[in-house]
């Protein structure tokens, strides 16, 4: 039983299981290199069908297999000419976005969270191996109703999470003061968790 | 988890504490807080000030206890330690934790990372937090409890 970390049916149309997991693992940390045994034990799968996405994957150049005597280490290949828009998808289907989106389901329909976003290096995809994922929430949740969440949502990452949470009101108020934090937040690469980019823009102006 | 399985961890060590080192952290713990409290300072700031208290507060009860933590992950090692010190929530553990995180954030990579509203959130856990510490003490080590020091 495959553990499926989304539930986005984009993602479910486009990939199998085993492969929705093995990319959103390899690609969600591309600085890293797993064994066999450790992606078998991440995603919870078998190791037949583990294995043979592993060798299509890597027979068509979107992740590197490298032989070290006698282990074999499996990695994200940025130098595949698909991998930003890959990653990209994967991201916002399987990936960060979707884990937190499944991770902060509650708060959305308890309608305290109005908008909420990955943003910095992961939303960028220039992460690296300690890059922290960096969240803004936007509505009437308080730190302590988000901090279970992104708990939950970190041990799946295996990324350190960072929320900064602001009433639309303060969030307002801050951009019109000429917060420096925020207009570069909201001006620069998003993964939109719940909301849409249309919102995010508006709270810019 | 208890915390004598932490000290065969070696996540904690053995510590005998006195009057003196309470008395000195409960006046770091009240110098934090009235400074967090002070409204023309940064959000950031509030919000890091408040947090050193929470964390001055988690020492001294872990102290009280009989340990102290070693240096590696002594943060977030000291906040959790006040689950079975104090019996503090879940809820407010994952909270002292989501702000040790989100500090690293605001005092070095992004200026303005703080709302107002996170710094006064965190400003009232930590004073609920202190009340809870002092009650503790006089309820299980009354000798390390501040004659001075109300809840």
């Amino acid at each position: 039983m495959v553990t499926d970390i989304g539930s986005d049916r984009s993602a479910e149309v486009l990939f199998g299981a085993t492969r929705r997991a093995v990319l959103a693992l390899l690609l969600g940390r591309p600085d890293e290199r797993f064994y066999l045994r450790e992606i078998q034990r991440a995603i919870g799968a078998g190791i037949g069908p583990v294995q043979r996405e592993l060798r299509q994957l890597a027979d068509a150049g979107l992740i590197r297999r490298e032989a070290h005597g006698n282990q074999v280490h499996f990695s994200a290949n940025r130098s595949a000419p698909i991998f930003p828009e890959l990653q990209s998808i994967v991201q916002k289907t399987t990936g960060t976005a979707e884990v937190l989106r499944v991770s902060m389901a509650a708060l959305m329909s308890q309608g305290l969270v109005d908008l909420a976003f990955v943003y910095g290096s992961v939303a960028a995809g220039r992460q690296t191996a300690v890059s922290d994922v960096d969240v803004l929430v936007v509505g009437e949740a308080s730190l302590a109703d988000v901090a279970p969440a992104l708990k939950s949502a970190q041990s799946k990452l295996g990324r350190e999470v960072n929320a900064t949470v602001y009433s639309r009101a303060e969030l307002r108020a801050k951009v019109k003061g000429g917060s420096a934090f925020l207009k570069r937040v909201l001006s620069g690469p998003r993964l939109m968790i719940t909301g849409t980019d249309h919102d995010a823009e508006k709270l810019a102006r | 988890m208890t915390l004598k399985s932490w000290l065969d961890n070696r996540w904690i060590t053995a510590h005998t504490a006195t009057l003196g080192e309470i008395e000195g952290l409960f006046a770091v713990v009240d110098r934090d807080l009235k400074d967090a409290a002070v409204p023309r300072l940064s959000d950031d700031w509030r919000l890091g000030i408040a947090y050193n208290a929470a964390l001055q507060l988690a020492t001294i009860a872990l102290m009280a206890e009989g340990y102290r933590t070693g240096r590696e992950r002594h943060h977030e090692r000291a906040l959790q330690s006040l689950a079975y010190t104090v019996k503090a929530s879940t809820r407010t553990v994952d909270l002292l934790d989501l702000v040790r995180r989100k500090r690293n954030q605001a005092n070095y990579e992004a200026a303005g990372a703080t709302s107002a509203r996170e710094a006064e959130e965190l400003y009232k856990v930590v004073e609920e937090l202190r009340s809870d510490v002092v009650r503790w003490l006089k309820k299980h080590h009354v000798g390390l409890c501040p004659s001075d020091v109300k809840a």
